[in-house]
Formats: structure tokens, C-alpha cells, sequence
């Protein structure tokens, strides 16, 4: 063990006895300190926690090399950065990280500390340095209290055009143990990346798509409609209910490029036939490329010929038009709202819509206005509260019998009581028939009352028989 | 006798539709409801996911990172660019408090959600 270490970065090796010019590379021997690893080992556990504890680490990518001839570091094959991790040193209380340079022009050493322990890194500090044509130290970290296991991070910037080398480096009240037989000098094969998108396989979700990389999902949610909008029905918001679960995908720029919706019609207690679809707010319908998937069988929307409804500022997707086509009823005008009455199952209606990738539109454009809309009345279109109706709405309904919208602010399908017609949540149980909400879930109106403050998993706590009345739930 | 006996039936079936309603609302028809002005009856919250700049690695390392929930669900998945940092918005169930941060080699931290903000200050 060693109290004040200086690693004096004289890498001996038997190579540069054979080739004075060389920089040391892979071809480490077992009298080295310096492990290689393939590409930028930051952020890998295993490489800067659980490997060659005794030895420095860098990385085929931004990393330093020796070079016997400069007496040390230098930059590796980025030509800017000369980047390394120090030994595992323990630490306890304060420590200060100095270097011994040599440069010709200015540069910055960025440094931080790894904790070995979580994997973190903190406290990123600075450093500016000036040309040295003699070897000169200067701290380039100073930890005021700290203690654990950590490796120091050193990233010299513009290395290359200044010239610069880093001779030696030194910790202040840290100790670490050498390495017993060498330092190991893992090569590690590049990764496969089978589409040639420049996202390793592993990493990608869709390894054999270029124009997919990575899937971004909400989990699946429940929609629950009241139908009778404008007016008050019996609140049990089970008239229209689907549940869907939406995915988007973007490639290996983050660019989005396909937005795949999965639906399925879990109730539907009305005497009206409804459709569903979402309003993409902000999206203009010709940044859509294609729609796939969506059921329509009763001519309710003129679509366009990319898939997306016609006569709309923003993009219009139908997922279906009339909710009888997409279930199977086992009996009874009600679908799986009534208990006595056999349960029926709703097909999983999958949707994929696909943007232009010139759009370059991101995840955070996604922004969605999902709504029913009746199937014998296009222009009755019901959101949730606070969501502004699409083009094709019938506006004449706002302000009608217990609509209280207000068309100039902008506060839609709210009652004259600031109630909703329509709900949304990560929960999936829903009332039976004609039993009022309250009813069923037992939280629900503090929830409401207290404008969402208490009783936030009113809906989602299925195990605690104090916020459900099961028997009226279907 | 029978009106008492009416009376006293009808209590019960009250009682027990309502049985097991939280005590401290006394609220029983969803048209009752006095809630606050602007309560939206929203199910989901937006958070603000907040990647600070990495400023001390290299300004093109690019690294893929996701954000989970408590189920192990990618929320979102991005080719992020270290250096620069990262904001974008999520949608999330109301009551989430905390999501996880998974890098590329799979280790995965907890970050707590506060004031509608995942803040993650380093990498």
C-alpha cells in the first residue's frame, strides 16, 4: 500500500524498447499500469468498478496513451481529448489531484470523481492551463471532505493542438493497491449492429430497421366516456371505455418516426355507437406519412390519403368509427358493463403511424387530445376536460344544457358543476351499469375534492378493499 | 309498524350502498362533487425529465439512456449527446413519485420526482 501515490505515468514497457516512437496502445506487457479498454469505458460498471483496480484505465475512444519519447501521456486517436481514470484510491476526508504538464499552447483538464460503490460521478471542476515548456504542476481537483472508493476522471482537452503531456499524476491522502501480475488489456469486439444505424444490437429495439432504434412507451391507460355530452347521464363512465397503450419510436438521431397505438374496447354501455381516435396537437397532417390499422366501416371521417381525417389543422387518427365492429358481444345491447350478462372480449386494434422523417419531429411533439366521437353525429366529439375540440366538433353544443365551456378561454367539456365527461387513468377497472362512480370507487370524491391532493391512486389501488366496492365494479 | 319497518329497511339499503365510502365524505352522487376551479380530473401528470450537461466528457459522446418506471416500462429512450444535457417531458400516472435512470450497461438508479421535475445531475 502506498500513502502519497504518484503515479509517475513512465509506463516501463518492454515495447518502447524495440520502438522508441511508439505509443503503447495494446500492446501493454505486464510491467504497464495502464489498462485499454474498447471504446469509452465511462459509464461501465464493470470496467471502472470491478476491473484492474490497481491499474489506470482508458479507452480506445478519447483515450490517452503513452509515448516514451514525450516522457508520458499524450492524446489518443481523437487528437483533442487524452481522457483516464486513476487506480482505485481509498479515500478519507480531503484530497487534492495534481499534474505534471509540458505544453505548448492553452488547454482545460476537466476532472471528477468516480464512486466505485454506485457508479456515480460528482463535482466536476475546471481547470485552465497555459503553455509549459517545462514540466509544471497544477491542481486540477480539490475534495473537500469525501471517503470511500473512487477513481479520479481526467479529461484533457485540447490535448492535441496544445501539445500537451501529461508526465505524472498525484493524489493527496489516498492509497491504492497495485496491480500483482499486470495490468489487463481487454480489446473487447465492437458491438453488432446488424441494421448499420449506429446503435449496438443490444441497445436496440429494433436491431433490423435503420429507421427504428429505440421504443418510448406509455403503458396501457383507461379512457372512460360519458355519452351524453352536453348533458348529465348517470356517471358511471362506463358508456365508452378503452384501454390502449401507445409507442413511440424514433431512430438512432432521436428523430420520431412511427407512433404505434394498440386499443381495445373494454366497455361500451351506451345505445349510441361511438368511434375513438386522437388528435396529434401541433402535428400538421402532411408531417404523416402513412396510417395502418385503423377500423372504419361506417364512412364517418373523409380521410386523406396518408390515413389521417380530412379538413383538420392538426393530424386526425381514427383508431375506429363505430365500436361494434371491433368487439364481440356475448349478449345484450351493453358490452361487458352488466355482470349478468356474459362477458365479451374486444379485438386489439393495433395502429401505426408513420412520419416523415424530413418533419424532424421529436418525442416532446407528441402531444395527444384523445376523443369519442358518435358515429351517426361526426361533429359530437367528446375530451376530457380541459381539451380543445378538433376542427370537424360541433361547436354549436358548447354552452348547451350543462356544458359550461368557455369557447374564448379556451376551457372546454367542463360542466356547469366543473365536472368531466371523460376520464382518463393508469388504472383499468371501471363501474357496472348505471352505478354512479362514487359508488364504486370509495376515494374517488376526496380525491376530487381536494383537487387531486389526497388519494392520488384512487383508481390504481386495487389491494386495499377500503377504496373499492368490488360488487360495483365490473 | 310497517311504515317503521319501511323506514328502517330503507335505512339499511342505504347503508349499505354506501358501505365502505370514506368516511370523511359524505359526498355519495359524482353530481355533488364540489371540487376546486381548474381541478382537470386528469390521471396523468407531466413531468419534466432534466439531464444536466456532462461538460467534462467529450462534447460527441453519445450514450443511450432510458427512463423506466417502477414496472421496468421505457418511458423514453434516447441516444443522448452527454455533453449537452437533455430536457424533455413525460407523462405519468398521478402519484408516481420516483422513476429510474438505466444506462447502457443496465445500471439503473432511482430518481425522485419533485415538484413535478426528474432532475439527474450526473451521469
Amino acid at each position: 500500500m502506498k500513502t502519497l501515490i504518484k503515479y509517475a505515468l513512465v509506463i516501463v514497457s518492454i515495447i518502447s524498447a524495440h520502438n522508441s516512437n511508439a505509443q503503447l496502445q495494446f500492446d501493454f506487457t505486464n510491467s504497464t499500469n495502464l489498462a485499454r479498454h474498447s471504446g469509452f469505458p465511462w459509464g461501465n460498471t464493470n470496467v471502472l468498478s470491478n476491473s484492474d483496480p490497481g491499474c489506470f484505465i482508458s479507452g480506445t475512444t478519447y483515450g490517452a496513451y503513452y509515448d516514451a519519447n514525450k516522457d508520458g501521456l499524450i492524446p489518443g486517436s481523437s487528437g483533442y481529448y487524452a481522457i483516464f481514470w486513476t487506480p482505485i484510491v481509498a479515500v478519507q476526508g480531503s484530497y487534492t489531484a495534481t499534474v505534471e504538464y509540458t505544453a505548448t499552447g492553452n488547454f482545460d483538464i476537466w476532472s471528477t470523481i468516480y464512486n466505485v460503490a454506485n457508479g456515480s460521478t460528482g463535482n466536476a471542476q475546471v481547470t485552465q492551463l497555459g503553455a509549459a515548456a517545462t514540466k509544471t504542476v497544477a491542481t486540477i481537483y480539490i475534495n473537500g471532505a469525501t471517503s470511500g472508493n473512487f477513481r479520479q476522471y481526467v479529461n484533457v482537452r485540447n490535448a492535441g493542438a496544445s501539445n500537451v503531456t501529461i508526465h505524472s499524476i498525484t493524489l493527496t491522502s489516498a492509497t491504492y493497491t497495485p496491480p500483482v501480475s499486470g495490468c489487463s488489456v481487454p480489446t473487447g469486439p465492437s458491438c453488432t449492429d446488424a441494421d448499420s444505424d449506429g446503435i449496438c444490437d443490444n441497445l436496440d429495439d429494433y436491431p433490423n430497421d435503420p429507421a427504428k432504434a429505440f421504443s418510448s412507451t406509455i403503458p396501457w391507460m383507461n379512457w372512460m366516456y360519458e355519452d351524453l355530452f352536453p348533458a348529465y347521464g348517470d356517471f358511471d363512465f362506463n358508456d365508452l371505455v378503452v384501454s390502449a397503450e401507445r409507442e413511440a419510436i424514433t431512430d438512432a438521431d432521436n428523430d420520431l418516426r412511427f407512433l404505434k397505438i394498440k386499443a381495445v374496447v373494454m366497455a361500451a354501455g351506451a345505445g349510441s355507437a361511438q368511434g375513438w381516435a386522437v388528435e396529434l396537437k401541433g402535428i400538421n397532417p402532411g408531417e404523416v406519412l402513412s396510417v395502418s390499422g385503423s377500423s372504419l366501416t361506417d364512412n364517418v371521417m373523409i380521410m386523406g390519403s396518408n390515413g389521417t381525417e380530412n379538413g383538420q389543422t392538426n393530424a386526425v387518427i381514427p383508431v375506429f368509427d363505430n365500436f361494434h365492429s371491433v368487439i364481440n358481444s356475448a349478449g345484450g345491447p351493453f358490452f361487458n358493463t352488466k355482470p349478468s350478462v356474459p362477458k365479451g372480449t374486444g379485438d386489439t386494434i393495433t395502429i401505426m403511424i408513420e412520419f416523415s422523417k424530413n418533419s424532424a419531429l421529436v418525442l416532446g411533439d407528441l402531444d395527444y387530445n384523445f376523443f369519442s366521437f358518435r358515429t351517426d353525429e361526426r361533429g359530437l366529439e367528446i375530451h376530457e376536460m380541459g381539451y380543445s375540440p378538433t376542427d370537424l366538433a360541433d361547436m354549436t353544443l358548447f354552452g348547451t344544457k350543462q356544458d359550461a365551456s368557455d369557447v374564448n378561454s379556451g376551457d372546454y367539456y367542463v360542466s356547469v358543476d366543473g365536472l368531466p365527461w371523460a376520464m382518463s387513468s393508469a388504472g383499468t377497472a371501471y363501474p357496472t351499469e348505471k352505478t354512479d362512480m362514487l359508488e364504486s370507487f370509495l376515494k374517488l370524491a376526496t380525491w376530487a375534492q381536494s383537487g387531486g391532493a389526497l388519494f392520488q391512486d384512487w383508481h390504481t389501488n386495487t389491494l386495499d378493499a377500503a377504496y373499492r366496492n368490488a360488487a360495483k365494479i365490473y | 309498524m310497517v311504515a317503521l319497518a319501511a323506514i328502517a329497511l330503507g335505512a339499511c339499503s342505504k347503508e349499505a350502498a354506501n358501505a365502505g365510502q370514506d368516511p370523511n365524505n359524505d359526498v355519495k352522487s359524482f353530481r355533488d362533487l364540489q371540487v376546486p376551479t381548474g381541478f382537470d380530473f386528469k390521471g396523468t401528470k407531466t413531468i419534466t425529465v432534466k439531464i444536466e450537461k456532462q461538460e467534462h466528457l467529450p462534447i460527441d459522446l453519445k450514450s443511450v439512456y432510458r427512463i423506466d418506471d417502477q414496472k421496468g416500462n421505457a418511458l423514453l429512450k434516447y441516444n443522448l449527446e452527454v455533453a449537452q444535457g437533455l430536457e424533455a417531458e413525460l407523462e405519468v400516472p398521478i402519484g408516481t413519485e420516483e422513476l429510474y435512470l438505466v444506462d447502457s450497461y443496465g445500471l439503473k438508479r432511482a430518481v425522485k420526482i419533485e415538484n413535478n421535475n426528474l432532475i439527474i445531475k450526473s451521469l
